[in-house]
C-alpha cells in the first residue's frame, strides 16, 4: 500500500513546481543597448563556457558581434553564409541581405535557446532587434535499414537521430497539404522537441486533444529518449503489455498515419511512437502486406500461434509433467518418462534454470559485438545444451520445449511486444508448477481479462476482438487482398472512414460492357 | 505483523497447489494389470511395468516389461503388496488393458473393477480381455518383434478390432451395457500360444457378469456385422465349390464393404419375435477359380445361403449361453415395457424367436475377373 501511495502522490507534488519553472523560461529579455552588455549576457548565460565564441565584427560601417557555439555551428556555413555575403555586399545592400537571408527577433532569451539548436546570432551595434541564421553542424547517420525491424520486400529506409530528416522522410512519403506537423517541447529544465504528426483529414481531434493535453500534463527534469516520454503518457504503466507502438520504419509510420492514427517524434530518437495502438498491430510487418496476401495471412497466423507458445508451452509442460500427465497419448509417455525419470530438479525449477539461462545468452548477445555475439550463441545453446542433457541435470524434453518457446517468442516481429510475452511466461510457469491446469486457466484468463481492460488512448486495446468487429479481422489475423481494405479500422476512431470504394474498378467496367 | 501477514499470503497462493502435485518421474506406470483366482482361491493381481533402458547411441530408448503378482484378498490389497517391491509409485492412469483369466471370470467380473470405477485417477480408456487359463502367464510371454509385452498385446487387439474380430470398447463404454439387465457384454478372448505369443482368439461371451463361453473368429465377425459394429475390414473366406481337385480353388475371400443391419423386434401374445435382415456389399479379394462376373448369381445366392446358416449359429450359440449383445432386453424394456414386466428377467433372450437373413451382394472383384 506504502508503495502505491508514494506513487499516485508524486505527480501532485510536481504540479506545483511546474508552473514557475516553465514561466522562468518564458521571460522576455530586450537586447541591450552596448555590446559589451550583449557580451556579457551571453557570457553569463553560458557561464563563461569555451566553446561560446563571441567574435566582433567590423566591416566598413558595420560593428556588431557574432554569437555561436563553436560545437554546434559549422564554421565553414558561418564563413560561407554570413561573412562572405557581408563583405561582398555595398554599404546600402547590406540591410537588405540581413532581412532576406537572417530570421530577426528582439528576446535574448530565444537567442539563448538558438544558440543551443547551432544558429549563428549577429548582434549589431546600436540595434534592439538580433539577427539569427541556422548553421547548425550535422553529423548525421545515412538513412539506412533499421537493424531491428528487417523485411524481405519493401522499402528499406529507416529513421534516424535527427528529426528534420525524419520528418522529411514522411512528407516524401505522404505527398498531401493535409499533412500536419505540430512542433511541441517537453522537459523543464532542458527541452526536447517533439513532433505530432498525423492527416488533418483522417486523425481523431479528440485524441490530439488528449496527446496534447497529457504533454502539458507532463512534468520533467528532461526527457533522454522515448522510452521515458511512452512511460509519462501511456495509460497504464504497470501493464506489461506496450501501449504504444515503436518503430523505427517509414513505411510503417506511413501506413499507420493513413489509417488515422498519429505519430510522435522525439528529436535525437530514430524511433516514432504511434498512437493509438492495439494488441494486434505489434504483430504486423510490412512484410505481409508485400507478399501474396495468402502466403501474409499464413505467416500472420503463424505470429499468432507463436505468441500462444511462447506464453503457454512451458506452462503446460510443467503442469503435464508435475500433474497430470494422463493427458499425454500412449505412445508419447514412455519417451516422456525414459528422458525426466533421473532429472534430480522439480520440473518448475528445471524450466526455470534453462529459460533464464536462453534469456542471458540473448543479453550477453545483444551487449556484446557481433563476432563475440555470436561465438557465446554457440557457446550458450550448442554447448550449454548439450552438456546439461549429458550431465543428467536437465531432461532432452525439457530442452526441445524451451527451445521451440524461445524462436518463437523471437517471431514476434515487435520487441516490445516479444518482451511481454517472455516475461508473461514466467508468471504462468510459476502458477503452472502449482496448480497444474487450473493455474495455468486462471493465469490466462486473468490475462485475457487484462488486455480486455486495456486502453491505449481511448481505444480499447484488444479490439477488433473485445469489443468485436467483425469487420476489421480483415487486417488482424488475417491479411485479406488490398481491395477488401475498403473502410479504415475502427480503432483509430478515424474522421473519414472510407478508404477506397472500388479498388479494382476495371474489372465491374469489363462486366458491365459484357 | 504485517510482514507476517503477507508471508502466509505468498505461502497460501503459492503452496496449496503443492498438494496436488503427482510427478510424472516418480511414477511408475502399469501398463496391464490381470485378474487371477489362484489355486487356494485367493485373488492374484498381476501387473506388467515398462523397463526404460537407456539408449546406448540410437536415438530411442528400448522398453522392455517386467511382470510382478501378489496376491491378497482384494485388487488394492494385492497392489499394496506389489507397491512394496517396487520403487516408485504404482500408476495406473495410463492403464491400457485389464485381462481377466478364465477362473475369475467364470464367477464374476464386476468386483474387482469396481476400485477402478471408483478411483478417479485410473485409466478409463483400457480395454478388457478374457484369458484362457491364468492372466499373469500372458503377462510373461517374451514376443520378440516387440519386447514391451503391453504394446504387444495392445497392438494385437488393435489389429483384431480393425478385422472386426473385437469390438472397439474400453472399460468406459463397457459399464453402462456391463450393469443394463437388458443387455449382455462381449470381450476379446486371448490365448497363450505355445510359441511364447498372444492370439486373438475369437470373443469371450459374457452372461451377465460371468464368463459364458467363446465364438471363433470367424463367428464374432458375422456377430459384430450383426451388431452393426463394422471395423475396417471384415474378411471371410467360405467353400464355394466342390468339384475342384485342388482344394484352393474350391474357396473363395471377400470382404465386407457395405453393410446394412435392421433389425425388427415384434411382439405377439407375450412372444417376442425378431427379425434381423443384414444386406452385405461385398469385394471378392481371392478366387482362385476366376471369372466372377459370369457366377456373380450363384456365388451371390450361394454366400446368402452360407452366411444365413451361420448367423443362425450364431445365435443359437448365443442363447444357448444366454448372452444377449444386441441388446434385445433393452429395446423391450423400452419399446415394450408392458411384455418385459412379464418375462423372465434372466432368461428373456433364450425364448426370443429369431429370423435371420443375410443377403450378400458382390458388388467388385478386383482388377481381374
Amino acid at each position: 500500500m506504502k508503495l502505491t501511495s508514494l506513487i499516485f502522490k508524486r505527480p501532485k507534488k510536481r504540479d506545483n513546481k511546474q508552473n514557475p519553472s516553465k514561466q522562468e523560461s518564458q521571460v522576455f529579455k530586450e537586447v541591450f543597448d552596448t555590446i559589451d552588455d550583449n557580451t556579457s549576457f551571453f557570457k553569463q548565460a553560458f557561464s563563461g563556457s569555451d566553446d561560446l565564441k563571441i567574435n566582433t565584427l567590423n566591416v566598413r560601417t558595420i560593428s556588431g558581434i557574432l554569437v555561436f557555439l563553436e560545437t554546434m555551428a559549422d564554421k565553414e556555413k558561418i564563413q560561407k553564409d554570413i561573412l562572405k555575403p557581408i563583405m561582398e555586399s555595398d554599404n546600402t545592400q547590406v540591410g537588405d541581405l540581413l532581412k532576406s537571408t537572417f530570421q530577426r527577433s528582439t528576446n535574448l532569451y530565444q537567442a539563448q535557446q538558438e544558440l543551443l539548436n547551432g544558429t549563428c546570432i549577429l548582434i549589431l551595434d546600436g540595434n534592439k532587434k538580433y539577427y539569427m541564421l541556422d548553421v547548425a553542424l550535422s553529423k548525421d547517420r545515412p538513412v539506412q535499414e533499421p537493424n531491428n525491424e528487417q523485411v524481405i520486400q519493401g522499402s528499406h529506409e529507416g529513421f534516424v537521430e535527427n528529426l528534420m530528416t525524419n520528418l522529411h522522410l514522411i512528407r516524401k512519403a505522404i505527398k498531401t497539404p493535409n499533412l500536419k506537423l505540430e512542433h511541441l517541447n517537453v522537459g523543464d529544465q532542458i527541452q526536447s522537441k517533439l513532433s505530432l504528426v498525423y492527416r488533418e483529414d483522417l486523425a481523431n481531434k479528440e485524441l490530439i486533444k488528449e496527446f496534447k493535453q497529457r504533454i502539458d500534463g507532463v512534468s520533467i527534469d528532461y526527457i533522454p529518449s522515448f522510452g521515458y516520454l511512452q512511460e509519462l503518457i501511456e495509460d497504464s504503466t504497470w501493464s506489461p503489455f506496450p501501449q504504444i507502438l515503436y518503430t523505427e520504419r517509414v513505411d510503417r509510420v506511413v501506413g499507420h498515419l493513413n489509417e488515422g492514427r498519429v505519430a510522435v517524434f522525439i528529436e535525437g530518437n530514430p524511433s516514432c511512437l504511434l498512437i493509438p495502438i492495439t494488441f494486434f498491430a505489434f504483430f504486423h510487418s510490412p512484410d505481409d502486406y508485400n507478399s501474396r496476401w495468402i502466403i501474409g495471412s499464413f505467416v500472420r497466423s503463424l505470429r499468432f500461434l507463436s505468441i500462444v507458445i511462447a506464453v503457454n508451452l512451458p506452462a503446460v509442460y510443467i503442469a503435464v509433467i508435475g500433474f497430470h500427465f494422463e493427458v499425454l497419448p500412449d505412445e508419447l509417455v514412455l519417451p516422456v518418462i525414459s528422458s525426466i525419470r533421473n532429472i534430480p530438479f522439480p520440473p518448475l525449477i528445471e524450466a526455470l534454470v534453462m529459460e533464464l539461462t536462453i534469456e542471458l545468452i540473448r543479453e550477453a548477445g545483444v551487449r556484446l559485438p557481433s563476432r563475440i555475439g555470436q561465438t557465446i550463441g554457440i557457446v550458450g545453446g550448442l554447448v550449454i545444451g548439450d552438456a546439461v542433457v549429458r550431465a543428467g541435470l536437465i531432461s532432452n524434453t525439457m530442452i526441445v520445449v524451451v527451445a521451440i518457446t524461445a524462436v518463437a517468442a523471437y517471431s514476434i516481429p515487435t520487441s516490445a511486444m516479444s518482451d511481454a510475452v517472455r516475461f508473461l511466461r514466467f508468471i504462468l510457469m510459476l502458477l503452472a508448477s502449482t496448480f497444474g491446469f487450473v493455474g495455468i486457466a486462471f493465469g490466462t484468463m486473468l490475462i485475457l481479462s487484462h488486455l480486455c481492460r486495456l486502453e491505449s488512448f481511448g481505444t480499447p486495446y484488444f479490439t477488433p476482438w473485445a469489443p468485436f468487429h467483425l469487420k476489421d479481422l480483415k487486417d488482424t489475423f488475417i491479411r485479406l487482398p488490398i481491395w477488401k481494405f475498403n473502410t479504415r479500422p475502427y480503432d483509430s476512431k478515424s474522421t473519414n472512414p472510407d478508404r477506397q470504394s472500388l479498388a479494382r474498378g476495371w474489372k465491374f467496367n469489363g462486366k458491365r460492357q459484357k | 505483523m504485517k510482514r507476517k501477514l503477507s508471508t502466509l499470503f505468498l505461502l497460501c497462493i503459492l503452496l496449496t497447489g503443492c498438494w496436488d502435485q503427482h510427478l510424472m518421474k516418480n511414477a511408475i506406470l502399469v501398463q496391464i494389470l490381470s485378474y487371477d483366482l489362484s489355486e487356494d482361491e485367493e485373488f492374484l493381481l498381476g501387473v506388467s511395468i515398462p523397463i526404460i533402458e537407456e539408449p546406448s547411441g540410437g536415438p530411442q530408448a528400448l522398453v522392455k516389461s517386467e511382470t510382478f503378482s501378489a496376491k491378497g484378498l482384494t485388487p488394492r490389497e494385492s497392489r499394496k503388496k506389489i507397491a512394496r517391491e517396487i520403487s516408485g509409485n504404482l500408476d495406473t492412469s495410463k492403464n491400457k488393458l485389464i485381462l481377466f483369466g478364465e477362473q475369475i471370470a467364470v464367477n464374476d467380473i464386476y468386483p474387482t473393477l469396481d476400485v477402478i470405477w471408483r478411483d478417479p485417477r485410473n485409466s478409463l480408456g483400457a480395454t478388457l480381455g478374457i484369458v484362457e487359463g491364468r492372466a499373469v502367464d500372458l503377462l510373461n510371454i517374451k514376443p520378440k518383434h516387440q519386447s514391451n509385452v503391453s504394446e504387444y498385446i495392445q497392438d494385437a487387439l488393435t489389429s483384431a478390432e480393425e478385422n472386426t474380430i473385437i469390438p472397439n470398447e474400453t472399460i468406459q463404454t463397457l459399464a453402462s451395457e456391463m450393469l443394463d439387465p437388458g443387455e449382455d457384454i462381449v470381450l476379446p478372448h486371448l490365448k497363450r500360444n505355445d510359441k511364447n505369443s498372444a492370439v486373438v482368439v475369437g470373443l469371450a461371451l459374457m452372461n451377465e457378469r460371468k464368463y459364458a463361453g467363446s465364438l471363433s473368429p470367424q463367428d464374432s465377425t458375422l456377430l459384430l456385422l450383426m451388431k452393426d459394429k463394422k471395423g475396417k475390414f471384415a474378411r471371410f473366406t467360405k467353400k464355394v465349390n466342390d468339384e475342384e481337385e485342388f482344394n484352393i480353388n474350391n474357396y473363395i475371400s471377400f470382404n465386407v464393404q457395405h453393410l446394412k443391419r435392421k433389425l425388427k423386434i415384434q411382439v405377439k401374445n407375450g412372444l417376442v419375435s425378431v427379425k434381423l435382415n443384414l444386406d452385405l456389399k461385398v469385394n471378392i479379394e481371392e478366387y482362385p477359380k476366376g471369372d466372377v462376373p459370369k457366377q456373380i448369381n450363384r456365388l451371390n445366392k450361394e454366400l446368402s445361403e452360407e452366411l444365413t446358416n451361420d448367423a443362425n449359429r450364431v445365435i443359437k450359440t448365443l442363447q444357448q449361453l444366454n448372452c444377449d449383445p444386441f441388446g434385445m432386453g433393452r429395446r423391450l424394456m423400452a419399446f415394450h415395457p408392458n411384455t418385459w414386466e412379464m418375462l423372465d428377467k434372466k432368461d428373456y433372450f433364450k425364448n426370443i424367436e429369431f429370423t435371420t437373413n443375410v443377403k450378400v451382394d458382390i458388388i467388385s472383384h478386383g482388377i481381374v475377373m
